[in-house]
């Protein structure tokens, strides 16, 4: 069941929202889907830095 | 009674069980009636009403007890229908009238149970109102009644043959094939399995353990072009109107309970073609479940609907008692069970307009009793009406407006576009009233629930909170920052101290930009908040630590939030040594310099962070390191516990705190003028509350020093010694003050006027008592915020003179200018206003998410559906709700809610109410298996599992009453004030001991066969076992014959379980709490003034009533002897011969005897209308009687009062009447138990003292009789000519020793000569023998000059020492006697009452008896009371021997 898909923002900040559903402005999919549990442990993998992006630094 | 006879049906019988066990005895009346303009003959109406009874076979009907517990009904073959025609003044005496008559109970044994009541206004206004038991009447019957009546009287209906009889359909419905009652059944096993107990629509008040029954209604007309839509859509669709208003009601109520199963009720007619027209009891409820799950589009919800509609009358047999228990939910008397919502459909044929020359028009009748929580009725015509009843216990008027208001959004979309899908039907979101009403904030301009809130830059750039209070140091380096004990730290010193920090923690990172985490290990007095302070103006963030937690776990959350500094005590630093990053140490204020300890990568300097009471602050000296905040940058770093257990990092940045401080100052008003009393540690996120808001804006934090010592009165001294102006606590720690200064109240002069409170829901009751304790002059603030949010997202404000009426539930309220709150769905939808669901926050003051957490941080924060681009929303795990006024209501935590059998619990409620008990200082509630078990902390020994629950379930549906209860010394916690669950003691096992007291026994074996189970053990619940309504009415019965003792239905019910049940039963239990004041009411067609004398002379005849008794028996000998009156005696019987061979019976029983010619026997009943007779001999007997001696009654020790009413009462009442109608004299025989009340105990009852206080009285007997006597009494006052006597214990002939064997002192005497032991009570026993009684009433009743009240109470009274002289026995105590008498068994003369009997002494508490009025009167007659005597008592037991050994 891949009914969740992997979402972030402007901020790169990212979260889950559920497939079919209409994605609200300023956000888009990164095009990781999978179960609710998958997407999380995806994210946990790739954000790596969690400061919002417009106050990340040079690293 | 004649005629034919079959059993009830099972509706007809849950009916009549309910009646029998005295529960609610008007509660199962149908009424109806119109104001009928133009000429009324009321002769005419009475015979056209007792033609309709002559063509109805269920207005002939009566029920009776055939002796097993199990009804029959018996039709006669006439009635004679009762009318009553009164003349009233007014429209208001004409609806006084109304209420009066449709509560007046039934005897069911008594055809018909129908009256009528005519009121004329005026000659030609009257209104005609109807009122039927529902055991043989519903809905539709009123319909035919009326429609055949108005018939008749116009005579346009003039029927020739009787109506099909009822007696039809209960064949029918006995006769019906096995399999086909089989498969219904199956079918309702199956469709009902698992289904909700009860909806979890959400409601304005919390459910009360028993409703009130009080109802209001919501009405309104769909618009036309929507009622052709519906005609339209339901012809499109192959479905009915009926089966798109379900489809509608569906919907509405699952969006706004978020919940996709959903069950409504609807009435069904179980009548065919054939009985259409037929009066009877033909409604059975069925139960519609609908299933929403996958957002199914409109059609599909409309063909469920249509099929399930199908299904239920295909299988609507069943009785709905049967359907509660194949579905397997377990019953609870706050609700309905099954079921709250009830649809029912009517199709208007429309009342008649007219009925000859007489218009019909509405009249306003009493509302009938909310049973449902919700009704929707809806009639079809040439409008579509609706009509929404609610229990006005739940819901207010403007919530039940906007559930209609989303009912016709549903019914709008569900004649549109059939492939909708349900989440697209547009409800209204929005509340319906915008800001103002419920802002919580009237200067701030709070912005409305959902909308998005600026954050806009201020003049002059944007700066950080730590920028903004160098600023108010700048302006005002004098004033007073922080106040703590023995100290007064200045704008100006605070900020040297910060600077001093963050010079001292230096450059923290090769990295400008990186903004590092510093720890703050210290409490919250002026060094905690300039380290606070410093760290900030270093540009870093900072974690405080709390200073009491083991060095690991401080170590470990260093780590987690990857902290490269840690500021704390030295000592403290030494613990730390696992840490890897600076430390720099804070001494003591008091102490030496501390000296600094070595960081592994750098060191700080040494030092004290001093900045001196009058320390300057260098204006534009520039922050040592601090590079200027971004609003992007972290700020702190607040580790909260989830409720998994594990801290989370919440990471909130200088943008969110900045947003919050600005909003949250405004919103209170902050400023250089105010000292805000802070208490919570710097861990908690409340401290930031209380930091920058007051020292962005100038004012004065004061800090306790023992915030744990602050109660009541500590804090009224503290406050008033310092000022404060503002205080900032936790809700428990608030109720405490409540609680402790609720008497004393806080003094004239209190400085504090802002109370702010959060972290749990503020009950009602307190904030009530806050407003009186503080004279009106402090606002409470409630607010609501997590962590995640910054502090505070929402507040609520209730000023000190706010008005609170009814509110149900302190809001949280509105959201903060800078947030946004949005209430959704499971789905992410929103919820319609006034729905209930999780509660988000958005907006400026959202945290960036949890430290070192992705995926935590990914799933709480979501995407904002309809917010700014980009924007997040928190989902707080809250349940809430939009109030119709706009304002946030919090519904308690959506992971703490359990389901058991079927109902959604939140143990924080049922905390709640355990914490309301006086004793209990904290609890706990949790679930092991299917139970609740609750915990609580109390220091008082006595308090019981049995007195919490007692208390309980006087609060709360019994749902949520625990199933077990463990009283502790105290709940652990853990610092975030969490149940630390590990450390509660394990749950006490399911017990299943046997029964271990007699009363329990007995008990056992009366459920073992009524429910037919083999074994029931003490902790058995009723429904656990497979008990039901029907069952519990039979049990009722059986205890009351089994063991004398009368309990009600609601003990059978609501206990909890054998134990408990057996409990009530012994405390002789349901002392019911009765009104009966407003029940004394004269009937209005009582003619106490014949407005005509008669004309027809008066006979001579004595009518006396109770005749077949033993004191009847003495009177109608004395009469005989004292008169040459004939004496008409009414008594139950065939006929006159039977009825005259009864009396005779009973005198010869005493020894008495009456010569031919003098005596008549009557047949009648006490309990009915005119005792029975028609109206024309009713008429003859009021016009032959001189004397009316009316001395009947119900004696009955256990009797519950409801079911004396009709004897008692209705018997008085009609003696009255007959009185009134031919103008007799009425001697009434009260008794003087009317005295025992609470008013008269101790002091002197004379003649002349009036019974008017009833509270107090314990028995039904004594209830009923005060009742009665009142009736009297009031009567007396109309006018109407009656004497009241009232006897006290009538004994023995004082010659003879004959007695009536079966009262109670006779059975004592008799146990006690069997026993040869008289019990050694503390009672002087009061005795009048019956000669002497009926020889002094006899006098005073055949003087036309007797006139006032008469009491015969023997003031020569003996004791039981005398007692056991006399007959030669032992005296013993009482609790040995009662165990002997016990040991006689089933055939000691005592076994009625040995049930009952508790081991304590029993207690006879009554008034000191002055009967020298009647002493005196009797006296001149030449009559005096024989002392009672040793004598006496030796006549009484010689004769009881006899009748013992006979």
């Amino acid at each position: 069941m891949s009914d969740v898909l992997v979402v972030v923002n402007h901020e790169e900040q990212y979260s889950v929202w559920a497939a079919g559903r209409e994605l609200p402005p300023g956000w888009r999919a990164t095009g990781f889907a999978g179960t609710r549990e998958e997407c999380l442990a995806h994210i946990e993998t790739v954000w790596t830095d969690m400061r919002p992006l417009s106050v990340r630094g040079g690293g | 009674m004649t005629g034919t006879s079959f059993p009830l049906t099972p509706a007809q019988e849950r009916l009549w069980f309910l009646h029998q066990a005295g529960h609610d005895p008007s509660g199962y009346h149908v009424w109806g009636g119109h104001r009928l303009r133009g000429p009324l003959d009321a002769g005419h109406l009475g015979r056209v009403l007792n033609r309709l009874a002559a063509r109805h076979e269920a207005l002939r009907t009566g029920l009776a007890d055939t002796g097993d517990g199990r009804p029959i009904q018996i039709v006669s073959d006439a009635s004679e229908v009762d009318l009553e025609v009164v003349e009233v003044q007014d429209e208001a005496a004409a609806h006084a009238a109304c209420d009066t008559f449709v509560a007046r109970p039934f005897a069911l044994g008594r055809a018909p149970l129908m009256r009528a009541l005519l009121l004329r206004l005026a000659p030609d206004d009257h209104v005609l109102v109807l009122c039927l038991h529902h055991t043989i009447c519903d809905g539709r019957s009123l319909q035919v009644l009326f429609t055949e009546l108005y018939g008749m009287l116009a005579g346009t209906f003039e029927p020739a043959e009787p109506a099909v009889p009822f007696s039809e359909y209960v064949a029918r419905l006995r006769g019906g094939s096995r399999e086909r009652a089989q498969a219904a059944r199956d079918y309702w096993r199956t469709r009902l399995a698992g289904a909700p107990s009860l909806l979890g629509l959400p409601t304005d008040r919390p459910r009360p353990a028993v409703p009130s029954g009080r109802g209001a209604q919501h009405r309104w007309t769909l618009p036309e072009h929507l009622r052709a839509g519906l005609v339209d859509a339901a012809r499109r669709t192959r479905t009915t109107v009926f089966a798109m208003v379900l489809a509608a009601l569906g919907v509405t109520l699952g969006r706004c309970a978020d919940q996709d199963d959903i069950v409504v009720g609807c009435p069904m007619d179980g009548r065919t073609g054939r009985d259409g027209g037929t009066v009877g009891m033909f409604a059975n409820t069925v139960a519609l479940r609908l299933d929403l799950g996958g957002d199914p589009a409109v059609t599909d919800l409309l063909r469920q609907c249509r099929r399930t509609v199908a299904e239920a009358l295909a299988h609507g047999g069943t009785p709905f008692d049967e359907v509660v228990e194949l579905a397997g939910g377990r019953r609870d008397l706050s609700h309905n069970p099954l079921f709250q919502v009830m649809l029912v459909m009517d199709h208007l044929d429309g009342r008649p307009r007219t009925a000859g020359d007489l218009l019909v028009e509405h009249w306003e009748l009493p509302a009938p009793e909310a049973r449902f929580d919700l009704t929707l009725f809806v009639t079809v015509g040439d409008d579509i009406e609706l009509y929404l009843d609610y229990a006005a216990d739940l819901f207010d008027a403007d919530t039940a407006a906007t559930l209609a208001h989303h009912l016709t959004t549903a019914l709008e979309a569900l004649t549109g576009d059939p492939s909708l899908p349900l989440s697209h039907i547009p409800f209204t979101t929005t509340p319906t009233e915008t800001t103002g009403t419920a802002s919580a904030v009237p200067a701030a301009g709070l912005s409305e629930a959902g909308s998005v809130a600026s954050s806009e830059v201020p003049a002059g750039g944007w700066a950080g909170v730590a920028e903004l209070v160098v600023r108010q140091a700048e302006r005002g380096p004098d004033r007073v920052a922080v106040m703590a004990a023995g100290e007064r730290l200045t704008y100006g010193g605070l900020v040297a101290r910060a600077r001093e920090v963050a010079a001292r923690l230096g450059p923290l990172s090769g990295d400008p930009d990186a903004r590092p985490v510093v720890g703050v290990s210290l409490p919250a007095g002026p060094d905690g908040i300039a380290a606070v302070l410093g760290v900030l103006l270093a540009g870093a963030a900072y974690l405080p630590l709390d200073p009491g937690h083991p060095p690991a776990r401080v170590t470990h959350l260093l780590r987690r939030a990857r902290a490269v500094a840690v500021i704390a005590p030295s000592g403290r630093l030494a613990e730390l040594d696992e840490f890897p990053g600076a430390k720099l140490p804070v001494t003591d204020q008091t102490g030496p310099s501390g000296e600094f300890v070595t960081g592994r990568t750098r060191r700080v300097g040494p030092g004290r962070l001093e900045g001196g009471i009058t320390g300057e602050v260098r204006p534009g000296s520039a922050d040592p390191v601090g590079a200027a905040v971004r609003p992007g940058d972290p700020a702190y770093v607040i580790f909260t516990s989830g409720s998994t257990g594990a801290p989370k990092g919440v990471v909130v940045s200088h943008g969110a705190v900045a947003e919050f401080t600005r909003s949250f100052a405004d919103v209170h008003g902050f400023g250089p003028e105010h000292r805000v009393l802070m208490l919570p540690p710097l861990t908690f996120d409340a401290s930031v509350g209380d930091l920058f808001p007051v020292l962005t804006t100038g004012g004065t934090l004061v800090v306790h020093p023992e915030p744990a010592r602050l109660d009541g009165a500590e804090l009224v001294r503290f406050c008033a010694e310092h000022g404060v102006t503002a205080v900032d606590a936790p809700v428990a720690l608030w109720r405490r003050w409540v609680t402790d200064l609720a008497e004393s109240g806080v003094p004239e002069s209190w400085p504090v006027e802002i109370m702010m409170v959060g972290g749990e829901q503020v009950p009602v009751e307190d904030a009530r008592t806050w407003q009186r304790v503080t004279r009106g002059r402090c606002a409470l603030f409630n607010h609501y915020g997590p962590t995640e949010a910054t502090v505070c997202a929402t507040v609520h404000r209730i000023g000190g003179t706010d008005e609170l009426g009814d509110l149900g539930r302190v809001p949280i309220g509105a959201p903060l200018p800078h947030v946004r709150a949005r209430v959704l769905d499971r789905s992410g939808r929103a919820v319609p206003t006034g729905g209930v669901g999780e509660l988000h926050l958005g907006g400026a003051g959202l945290a960036d998410g949890y430290a070192g957490e992705p995926a935590l941080t990914a799933a709480a924060f979501v995407p904002d559906p309809d917010g700014p681009a980009g924007a997040r929303l928190y989902r707080t795990g809250d349940l809430a709700r939009v109030r119709p006024d706009g304002a946030l209501e919090f519904l308690g935590r959506r992971d703490r809610q359990v389901k058991i059998r079927g109902h959604r619990i939140e143990p924080a409620e049922v905390e709640h109410a355990i914490m309301e008990h006086p004793d209990v200082t904290d609890s706990a509630v949790v679930v092991s298996g299917d139970r609740l078990v609750a915990y609580a902390a109390t220091r008082t020994p006595d308090l019981t599992p049995g007195a919490l629950r007692e208390f309980l379930r006087e609060r709360l549906p019994g749902y949520l009453v625990p199933g077990a209860f463990v009283p502790v010394a105290a709940i652990a916690r853990t610092t975030h004030g969490k149940v630390d669950q590990a450390a509660l003691p394990p749950p006490p096992g399911p017990a299943g001991e046997a029964p271990a007291t007699a009363t329990e026994s007995a008990l056992a074996a009366v459920w073992q066969r009524v429910i037919g189970v083999p074994d029931v053990r003490r902790s058995d619940n009723f429904f656990e076992v497979g008990g039901h309504s029907l069952l519990a009415g039979r049990v009722v019965a059986e205890i009351r014959r089994e063991l004398g003792a009368d309990v009600s239905l609601r003990a059978v019910l609501e206990t909890a379980d054998l134990a408990e049940l057996a409990a009530a039963v012994e405390r002789g239990a349901e002392r019911e709490h009765l009104d009966l004041e407003p029940l004394a009411v004269l009937p209005p067609d009582l003619a106490v003034r014949p407005a005509v004398p008669s004309p027809v002379r008066r006979g001579s005849a004595i009518l006396l009533t109770g005749a077949t008794g033993f004191l009847g028996a003495h009177l109608i000998g004395e009469l005989l002897a004292r008169t040459d009156a004939e004496i008409i005696c009414l008594v139950r019987a065939g006929d006159e011969h039977r009825a005259g061979e009864r009396v005779l019976a009973n005198l010869r029983a005493y020894g008495l005897d009456a010569p031919p010619g003098r005596l008549r026997g009557l047949p009648g009943d006490l309990g009915s209308s005119r005792f029975g007779l028609d109206r024309e001999r009713f008429g003859e007997l009021a016009r032959e009687v001189e004397v009316i001696c009316h001395n009947g009654g119900q004696v009955n020790f256990y009797e519950s009062f409801h079911r004396m009413l009709p004897v008692n009462v209705g018997g008085t009442v009609e003696a009255l009447r007959l009185a009134g109608l031919g103008g007799a004299r009425l001697h009434v025989v009260s008794t003087l138990g009317v005295f025992l009340g609470l008013a008269h105990r101790g002091r002197v009852v004379t003649e002349a003292t009036a019974p008017d206080d009833p509270a107090g009285l314990e028995t039904g007997y004594d209830q009923s009789k005060w009742v009665a006597d009142r009736l009297a009494r009031r009567a007396r006052d109309e006018g109407l000519p009656v004497v009241v006597h009232r006897p006290a214990r009538v004994s023995g002939h004082s010659a003879t020793g004959l007695g009536n064997p079966g009262d109670y002192f006779s059975r004592l005497l008799a146990t006690c000569v069997r026993l040869r032991m008289v019990p050694d009570l503390p009672i002087e026993e009061d005795l009048a023998p019956v000669d002497h009684v009926a020889a002094g009433m006899a006098h005073l009743i055949i003087d036309p000059a007797t006139a006032g009240d008469f009491h015969y109470f023997n003031g020569a009274t003996i004791s039981y020492r005398e007692i056991a002289e006399a007959l030669g026995a032992d005296c013993v105590p009482w609790d040995t006697w009662r165990r002997e008498a016990a040991g006689l068994g089933a055939d000691s003369p005592f076994a009625p009452f040995a049930p009952v009997l508790s081991a304590a002494d029993p207690q006879f508490r009554r008034p000191v008896f002055d009967c020298g009025r009647t002493e005196r009167a009797l006296a001149r007659a030449g009559l005096a009371c024989p002392p009672a005597d040793g004598a006496l008592i030796r006549r009484y037991a010689g004769r009881l021997a006899e009748v013992v050994h006979a």
